[in-house]
Parts: C-alpha cells; structure tokens; sequence
C-alpha cells in the first residue's frame, strides 16, 4: 500500500513537472503560464477617471507661482549668470524638463551704450548664457532657442545706472 | 547759369550752362525734360555735373540714404528713404518693431535689413520699387548685420547659430550659406572692400572688439586697429584708401578714419556712430545724439567739412548711404 501512493506520487509530481515544462494543452490555466501582475497597460476599467488640467492650473500661469520670474539679470559687461539669477534658471529648466513640449525664446539684451551690431552680439551672449545653463540642468536643445534683442527693445527708459541695470538682462518668452 | 520751363505737356524742361568765365569756354550743358516728381533730381543732377567738372570727381549730389526714424514709445518703426541731403522723404518699410542695419544693393534697387518683427533679429532682402522681400537669412538664433558683395550677388552677415556670433557669407536669394570666420569671441560686422576680395569685421577675439580684414572666402584675419581698447562699425571707401570706424575715447564714441597705405589715424567727429561712406568716398553720414534726440550729420572725409542733417521729429538712426545711379 506505501509502495503505490509513493509511486503515485512520483508518478504525479512527473506529471505536474511535465506539464510545467512543455506547452499545457490542459482545459484549466497551469500555474506556470498565469500572467504576472502587470508593469504594462491594463485595459481600462469603467470606472477610471483620468484628471486634466486645464490652463488655469498649469503652474506657468500662476502669477503668483516662481514661473512668473522669467528675467535674469547682468552685471555690467558681463556675461555669466549671477547667483540671483540660478533660482529663475533652476524653475524654468525644472518646469521644461517637465513639459517637454513647452518651447522658449531666450531673449538677451544690453543697455543702451555702445555700437548697435556690437550690442546685439552681446545682448546675444546673455541669452546663451541662459540657455547653457538650462542645458547643463537636462533642457533639451530643441525646446530653446537664444536670440539677441540687443538694445533696441529696452525695458527702462533713461540713461543712469538704474534703467542701464534693468536692461542688462534676459528673458525667457514661452511659444 | 539756368533756366526751367513748364511745357504745355506738364512736364519741366530744364537746362544749365556751366560757363568758365576766365577762359571764356563752356565747360557744360545740360538739357532735359523731366515730370514734377523728378524735378529736385534734375537740380541734383546738375549739382553733380559741376562738383565733377570742377574737383574731378563725381558728384553725390543724387544720391539718397536709407535710414530708420523710429518712435519706441509708439512702437512705429520706419525704413525711409531720402536724398542725401535729407529731403524727399519715403517711406520703405512701416513697422512695429525695430529695424536695423540698412545696406542699400550696389545698383540701388533693393535695401537688406534686419526687422525684429519675428521677435527675433532676422535679415530681409527688399525691392525698393515693387515692395516685394524675401528673408534672406532666419537661422537659429539672431540674424544681423548684412553687407552687399560688389558684384550684388552675396551678402556678407552676421549669424549666431553656432553658438556665437560669426561672419558668413550667403547669396542674395537666400542660398549657399557659409560660414567664413572662425574664432571663440564675437566676429560680427563685416563688409565687403570695394574690389570684393576682403572682408573688413569686428571681432573681439582679442578681448575687446577691433577691427580685422579677412580673405572674402574665408580664411587667417589680421587685425587692423591697435589703438585703444574699443574699435566698432568698419567702412570702407569705394576707392579702397580710407577706413572709417568707431572708437571709444574718452568715455565716448567718435568717428575715425584711417590712410589704410600709411595707417595714419584721423579723429573726425565725437559723439559719433554707425558711419557710412557716401559712393564717392568723399563724406561720411553717421548718426548724432543731440537735443535729447538722435540724429543725422554728415562730415568730409578729411575732416574740414562738417553738417549736421535737419529732419523731422524722431529719432534718426542707422543711416546708410545709397550707390550711384545711371
């Protein structure tokens, strides 16, 4: 009686084993071929709900929210981003790598003295400025682009240090 | 001495004599029957043929000038051409955002420019009589400072779509871009010489902008001015023997012009930008600030002769002093 359930069972356990082995052409799904619990799409339940976000709560139009900064400021014949300008570079590139349909226009510009072809070339190495720093932090080169208004679009009027400040300066134009 | 009569056709016939008194000779005659509208072109015209018979050279008396009178509380932008002396005025291009950089064509009919109106500085090519353009170059980036070939058929510009401003070369209908400069700085400005086969530019390779000459396809640069640490805006006179530009003196900005076979310096005004040679090499137009506003002057190139432009309200700015025409 021993001899045969132990015969049983290894004649059992063989035949579990085949089955795990070869392709089942059992009625009922075989343990090993049961699907595992999925990383990929599940077909959608009824009952899903997917959110939207509509313009009004898309952080860029907050006017209260850090991406209504979008000027970063220069020193004075210079040409690399100064600290009070990393925070607006930092949100921007944060929000782009996020978005990443979302493309810019990187604006420079320069005070008023000077040559005007000159200008635009400088106005035009704040704005690269800009974009090497967005770059370094993952902004893909194809939603940037950095071009120079020089000083023909000053954003203060007058000749003294306060309006030249202001204008030594890049923005960011979202598209 | 001169006469103009109005014929039953309503056109003008106007004629002048230009008499040598001493030698008892007539030196030159002039006859022509011309419409209302050409009649200040007439008078140019006559200018000219007396500059000429009495210095040698040839008048720019019926020239014109291109350039831009702007209004930027308005955001009224305009291109506007003019006689040299400032008078009849037309209206080229009328936009809202700036213009820049004017360079007439060598045979007068077409002006390129750089217009802000993409938000962005990219260079048209415009025919002056039928208002038709194209846009000649609108890379990545910013788009400036174009200058004619001799020949017509190129402009040299100015690009940043390498990552830094640098010259190259491109034909009028917008074709065949090449990149001509090669440095890490800013290489931006150039112009073309008058025999086509150099290319004055700006470059501040050495660390402040100076002006350098290049081969016109390309290649090694030699640097051109050594005095002081700002130098801007090369132009060459047609004749090839003169080369005006901008220097910063003295906390301010003045027009220069060098002998280029002695390298003999000139100082020729103060206060002075964005000089242009008219074609006869003779004068130099640039623009002034004065009275709060900026405006036109025009000084010889030997220094003697100095004027300033009377225009209209505006600032004028960028002139661009237009060829001879038939």
């Amino acid at each position: 009686m021993q001899h045969f359930k132990s015969l049983a069972f290894i004649i059992t356990s063989a035949a579990l084993l085949a089955a795990c082995k070869t392709p089942v052409k059992l009625n009922d799904t075989p343990v090993a071929d049961r699907t595992v619990p999925a990383t990929t799409a599940q077909p959608a339940n009824d009952r899903d709900i997917r959110p939207v976000e509509t313009g009004a709560t898309d952080p860029l139009n907050d006017p209260k929210g850090v991406l209504a900064n979008r000027s970063v400021y220069f020193d004075f014949d210079s040409y690399t981003v100064r600290a009070d300008g990393k925070p607006v570079v930092e949100n921007h590139a944060s929000y782009l790598t996020k978005n990443t349909s979302r493309k810019i226009l990187i604006q420079g510009n320069t005070d008023e003295r000077g040559g005007t072809e000159y200008n635009l070339a400088l106005g035009q190495k704040r704005a690269e400025a800009v974009r090497k720093s967005m770059n370094s932090l993952g902004v893909s080169d194809s939603q940037m682009e950095a071009v120079s208004l020089g000083e023909e679009k000053p954003k203060a009027t007058g000749s003294d240090e306060a309006a030249w400040a202001e204008n030594r300066r890049a923005d960011i134009v979202y598209q | 001495m001169g006469s103009v009569q109005k014929l039953a056709d309503g056109k003008f016939e106007v004629r002048y004599k230009l008499l040598d008194t001493v030698k008892g000779s007539q030196l030159s005659t002039l006859s022509q029957g011309v419409t209302e509208k050409y009649t200040r072109l007439s008078a140019h015209k006559i200018a000219d043929d007396i500059y000429q018979k009495l210095t040698g050279t040839r008048g720019a008396f019926a020239t014109r000038i291109a350039y831009v009178n702007e209004n930027r509380a308005a955001k009224d932008y305009r291109l506007v051409v003019a006689d040299a002396d400032g008078e009849g005025m037309q209206v080229a291009v009328r936009s809202n955002e700036p213009i820049i950089s004017p360079a007439w064509s060598p045979d007068g009919g077409k002006v390129a420019y750089v217009s802000f109106e993409q938000r962005k500085p990219v260079i048209y090519v415009q025919n002056l009589v039928t208002g038709q353009r194209s846009v000649v170059s609108n890379q990545k980036g910013s788009n400036s400072a174009p200058s004619w070939s001799p020949d017509g058929s190129k402009l040299a510009i100015a690009l940043s779509k390498d990552g830094h401003y640098q010259v190259y070369s491109v034909n009028a209908d917008g074709s065949g871009l090449r990149r001509l400069s090669n440095s890490n700085g800013i290489d931006t400005e150039p112009q073309f010489s008058a025999d086509g086969q150099s290319i004055y530019f700006t470059s501040d390779r050495s660390g402040g902008p100076q002006v350098y000459k290049m081969p016109a396809s390309g290649g090694n640069a030699t640097r051109v001015t050594f005095n002081g640490s700002y130098n801007i805006s090369p132009r060459v006179a047609s004749d090839g023997k003169t080369l005006a530009w901008v220097s910063q003196r003295d906390g301010g900005y003045s027009l220069f012009a060098m002998d280029l076979a002695s390298g003999q310096e000139l100082r020729l005004a103060d206060g002075a930008t964005e000089p242009s040679f008219s074609p006869n090499g003779k004068y130099i137009m640039y623009a002034t600030k004065g009275g709060g506003r900026t405006g036109l002057a025009v000084v010889s190139t030997d220094g003697r002769i100095k004027q300033r432009l009377s225009t209209n309200a505006g600032n004028i700015r960028e002139p661009n002093w237009g060829p001879f025409m038939k």
